[in-house]
């Protein structure tokens, strides 16, 4: 307290005092990051049996179309089909490989662009409507896909699936390897969507998202990068299902409907729709949840329910708001000079 | 084997039953959506619980079923007031989390009335409407007409209440412009509850009714959405004649569809028609554009 | 109104929290006397759909494995090469898809350290579990109905519930004999691994006895109302209406629409069975009905079962429990037999355990033609009609 009376006058002393609680915020979000890289990077021989792998690598998969759904959020449209894009994924890269006896990278980019395409094909149509309108027809666009997976039966092996789907290599044949396969997969597509928000782009893409009425007014620019966030966002999620498809071995479905959509949103909402790093968390928290919640067997979807909820009331702006929030709470009281 | 006439009767009295039923579900929903711009996932479960509950008071309690399906709709109902303060009221205005809150509650819902009434699906029986009519040599079970008699005559009860009593024309007002609706003294949070209330109580009529004539499962309310999804789609979020439109389409289309081209056809036939329709009418057949 | 909120909020997050702290006490399981206090336990892993499309199965593998383990455990607990074993239940729920029976089996054989697992039921959660467990050598009884669970996984794995290859050419062919007049088939099934990949097996089994398939159409999951599919129908001549492997609650739907729109002849379902369920919805538009039915509720063990079930568990009981139940059955006794847990051993065991006493009959294992490995149960069943709202059993196959 009486430091304040022998420190150089306030009006010099403040700005550096502001700058460097910004820069101990800035420290601590390094800081943050790193643990987290470190720990990414250890997790296999942090926690060695396959159970753990097995999450992890759900996790960093579902973080591919979390980021990928959050992309087309930031140019204000809302899609509850996404997953149709990841199913369309999964199964041409397992056509590629099995029918076709392709080697796995063009599987993979088979992946990439068969979903890519069809979003390029109807993005233009469907991206025109808005709020909720856009969500139903992305809703049911999300179900036709499905039933022609369903019915495809020749095709798509039907109701019961392909099973048999070798992994993408020899080597990758061991869960640690595919571990870190999927963390490089996932790290390379988010650098991606990162380095796009941050381009000239990625301010275009916030411009369309803020200001729906006046971008329209500006006319077929705004449209174009909507229609081109959506190809992207539908190509990642083909690289999701590609992934997918080569671990698991097996793929039918029923993974590729309104729940697993569902849960994109649920993971831009749940962790927070303004930053990229709200997705990021959004799955890696709702993914392993209903793995903490199996001790109660038949109570397990009523607690994940009830997550879901009490989440998004305490948390309005998601995990990141809140946890954003509390950091600055943290480190601005310092700017008053002393403790409350 | 059956005649022209009496093969077209009977697509067009199962038709019928269809979009009733479909009305009763779609009604509450886009009625929701229309005023309060709420999209309800846990409508399904509302429904659902409605006929839960129902069945609970005919087989347990022993009720008559009329009575049963009154005090269930009306149990459905006083849970929803309580709902509405903890997963609603939040909500209002912030779209996206409420998407999420009513989510989770929808999956609350279903799961509890797993434990409760378990994943077999439950009848009421012996069904309280057992005789089947026969006209112009096809069938209508007694079930069905007494859902088409009741979801017309909430339908014409519903038209009536918005065009001639005070509360109707608030809420009419209010789903035009919020604030004139304000600005004219009208008290939001009325009609809000009001709309909640009413939502909640077609959903579970809805579920009573048709509970009588199927079977009841939690899961039942999942396709109910589903299909108030198409309809509203259909229609038009937020209008009432639209989503009525919707259902009889809907209705008397899956009839046409089912029968003369089996059930495979149909299906993908619905969900391509709402994608082409939504492409070229965004706001429905008959829904008003909104900004 | 802020404080309101706020009072929500906090008592929401309250309930929860004590819900958390509850609920595991609701679902203490029950410790008997049995074993010896200090007896190490052994892990026996339960998966099975308890949300999503298969639901109502998931218990069908929680309780039968559990009333099979508390046979067990009350009667001293299991002894195998020289130790004595307290077993307990590890469950989990697949959600009917691969990934969450992927899940289920990495958790239990690389967390939980189980080498034995009952489950799961359908083709999706299994077939997803199986690549796992097969490569730890983890031994699985499931009932999967896809032919390739057999033939591609058969090693480790053994399939107890007889499916439509192993029932519907017996079935066709008692419907030949006892009803020669009939000529025309007629089958409706949802659009899934049912109506794809089941209805099929049916359809050769008919047509193998010389009846003509005349009407074979599919509903979308969740459909309840039948009437326009049936109408359909009825421009048909069919003679019989199978209702193959439908669910009951569709089965009993059926039935009850089918007799509304005026089809008059015969209803028969290869398959389920559920023939209890249909009773109960259809009422009196059940009569005549006939099904495949797998235990005979006159039989002493079945009746026993039956009853243990109920004092135990409430509400109706699956017809996949009392197989889960069988097969625990069969896993304790070869695990007794081969005295070891080594996986090879004890399934060398089961493959010699024909002859062992169930409430289905002596145990009998097939399938070497048709799935290469002899991995099938096979178990007599029962035709059963339905007469003046009760449930008779009229043939045994």
């Amino acid at each position: 307290m009486d430091n304040s009376a022998r420190d150089v006058p306030a009006t010099s002393s403040a700005p550096l005092r502001m700058r460097s609680s910004s820069t101990r915020l800035i420290l601590a979000q390094i800081a943050a990051i790193a643990v987290i890289v470190i720990g990414l990077l250890v997790w296999p021989a942090l926690f060695p049996q396959e159970f753990y792998l097995h999450i992890a690598i759900l996790v960093l998969l579902s973080i591919i179309g979390s980021v990928a759904l959050h992309l087309v959020m930031r140019t204000g449209r809302l899609s509850l089909g996404q997953a149709a894009f990841c199913g369309l994924g999964a199964y041409t890269s397992t056509f590629l490989v099995m029918k076709v006896h392709a080697p796995f990278v063009m599987g993979f980019l088979g992946a990439i662009v068969v979903p890519g395409l069809l979003a390029l094909a109807i993005g233009p149509v469907v991206l025109r409507l808005r709020g909720v309108y856009f969500a139903l027809i992305t809703f049911a666009l999300g179900e036709v896909m499905q039933l022609l997976l369903l019915d495809a039966q020749p095709l798509t092996g039907g109701a019961d699936g392909i099973f048999g789907i070798p992994p993408p290599a020899v080597f990758l044949n061991s869960p640690v390897a595919y571990y870190y396969f999927a963390l490089i997969v996932t790290a390379a597509c988010i650098g991606f969507v990162y380095a796009l928000l941050s381009s000239q782009v990625g301010r275009a893409l916030d411009a369309i998202g803020e200001t729906d009425n006046l971008a329209e007014a500006a006319g077929i620019a705004a449209s174009r990068f909507r229609v081109f966030a959506f190809v992207v966002a539908a190509s990642m999620l083909g690289i999701e299902g590609s992934l997918f498809a080569h671990y698991l071995g097996y793929i039918s479905p029923q993974v590729f409907g309104f729940n697993a959509s569902l849960l994109y949103v649920a993971a831009n909402v749940v962790g927070g729709s303004t930053s990229l790093v709200g997705p990021i968390i959004g799955s890696a928290f709702l993914v392993p949840l209903p793995e903490f919640l199996r001790g109660f067997v038949q109570y397990q979807q009523i607690l994940y329910g009830a997550v879901l909820l009490i989440v998004v009331t305490i948390a309005p702006r998601g995990l990141v708001g809140a946890i954003t929030g509390k950091m600055r709470l943290c480190f601005s009281r310092r700017k008053d000079g002393g403790d409350e | 084997m059956a005649s022209s006439l009496s093969l077209v009767t009977q697509i067009a009295i199962n038709g019928l039953a269809l979009s009733a039923e479909y009305a009763m579900i779609a009604l509450g929903f886009t009625l929701l959506f229309g005023i309060l711009r709420i999209v309800n996932f846990a409508h399904g479960s509302l429904f659902m619980l409605g006929a839960m509950f129902t069945y609970e008071f005919c087989t347990v309690f022993h009720l008559p079923y009329f009575e049963a399906l009154l005090l269930g709709a009306l149990s459905v109902a006083a849970l929803g007031l309580l709902l509405e303060r903890i997963a609603y009221r939040p909500f209002y205005g912030r779209e996206l989390q409420g998407i999420i809150a009513t989510l989770g509650l929808a999956i609350m819902l279903q799961y509890a009335a797993v434990i409760l009434w378990g994943q077999q699906p439950l009848s009421i029986s012996p069904t309280p409407f057992p005789a089947v009519l026969h006209i112009a040599g096809a069938s209508l079970p007694s079930g069905q007409l007494v859902i088409i008699v009741i979801a017309t005559f909430l339908l014409l009860a519903f038209y009536y209440f918005t065009r001639f009593t005070k509360l109707g024309l608030a809420l009419r007002v209010v789903a035009e412009d919020p604030e004139i609706a304000q600005a004219q003294g009208i008290h939001l949070n009325v009609v809000y509850v009001a709309t909640f209330l009413t939502s909640v109580l077609l959903a579970a009529l809805a579920g009573g009714l048709i509970g009588q004539q199927y079977t009841l499962t939690p899961s039942m309310g999942t396709d109910a959405l589903i299909k108030a999804f198409i309809i509203v789609i259909l229609g038009g979020l937020g209008s009432v004649p639209g989503s009525i439109l919707g259902s009889v389409l809907l209705g008397l289309g899956t009839s046409t569809l089912d029968t003369l081209f089996g059930g495979n056809i149909a299906e993908v036939t619905w969900f391509v028609a709402i994608i082409v329709l939504l492409a070229v009418r965004p706001s429905g057949l008959l829904g008003r554009s909104h900004g | 109104m802020l404080n309101l909120v706020r009072t929500y909020r906090l008592l929401l997050a309250t309930t929860v929290v004590v819900g958390l702290l509850v609920a595991p006490l609701a679902q203490a399981s029950s410790k008997t006397a049995g074993p010896p206090p200090n007896a190490p336990t052994l892990p026996i892993g339960g998966v099975g759909p308890l949300s999503g499309g298969g639901g109502a199965w998931g218990l069908a593998v929680e309780r039968g494995l559990q009333l099979a383990i508390d046979d067990v455990n009350s009667s001293g607990g299991l002894r195998v090469g020289g130790t004595v074993y307290r077993l307990k239940e590890v469950m989990y729920d697949d959600n009917y898809t691969g990934v969450g029976g992927a899940t289920a089996a990495t958790r239990l054989v690389t967390a939980d350290g189980a080498k034995f697992i009952i489950g799961s039921i359908g083709s999706p959660p299994v077939l997803g579990m199986l690549p796992i467990t097969q490569a730890h050598h983890v031994i699985v009884l499931s009932d999967g109905f896809a032919s390739a669970i057999l033939r591609k996984f058969g090693t480790y794995n053994f399939r107890v519930v007889p499916t439509t290859t192993e029932f519907a050419p017996p079935m066709a062919k008692w419907l030949r004999e006892h009803y020669p007049a009939a000529k025309t088939v007629g089958f409706i099934s949802p659009n899934d691994e049912i109506g794809q990949i089941l209805v099929p097996e049916i359809v050769k089994a008919y047509q193998a006895q010389g009846f003509k398939v005349v009407f074979n159409e599919n509903y979308a999951r969740g459909t309840t109302d039948f009437t326009p599919l049936l109408t359909r129908m009825m421009e048909q001549k069919v003679d019989i209406f199978d209702l193959n492997s439908n669910a009951p609650g569709d089965a009993g739907l059926l039935v009850k629409q089918a007799r509304q729109v005026g089809y008059k002849n015969l209803i028969v379902q290869t398959g389920g069975p559920g023939i209890g369920q249909v009773v109960k919805i259809a009422g009196p538009l059940a009569n005549g009905f006939i099904s495949y039915d797998n235990f005979d509720p006159n039989d002493v063990a079945a009746k026993h079962f039956v009853a243990e079930y109920h004092a135990k568990y409430q509400g109706v009981m699956d017809s996949y429990t009392p197989y889960m139940y069988t097969a625990a059955q069969i896993l304790f006794e070869a695990l007794r037999r081969a005295n070891s847990l080594n996986a090879n051993e004890v399934v060398s065991t089961i493959d010699h355990m024909d002859g062992y006493p169930t409430m289905f009959g002596p145990v009998q294992w097939t399938g070497q033609r048709v799935y290469g490995v002899k991995h099938q149960l096979a178990t007599s069943f029962y035709i059963a009609k339905v007469i003046d709202g009760k449930v008779h059993v009229i043939a045994k196959i």
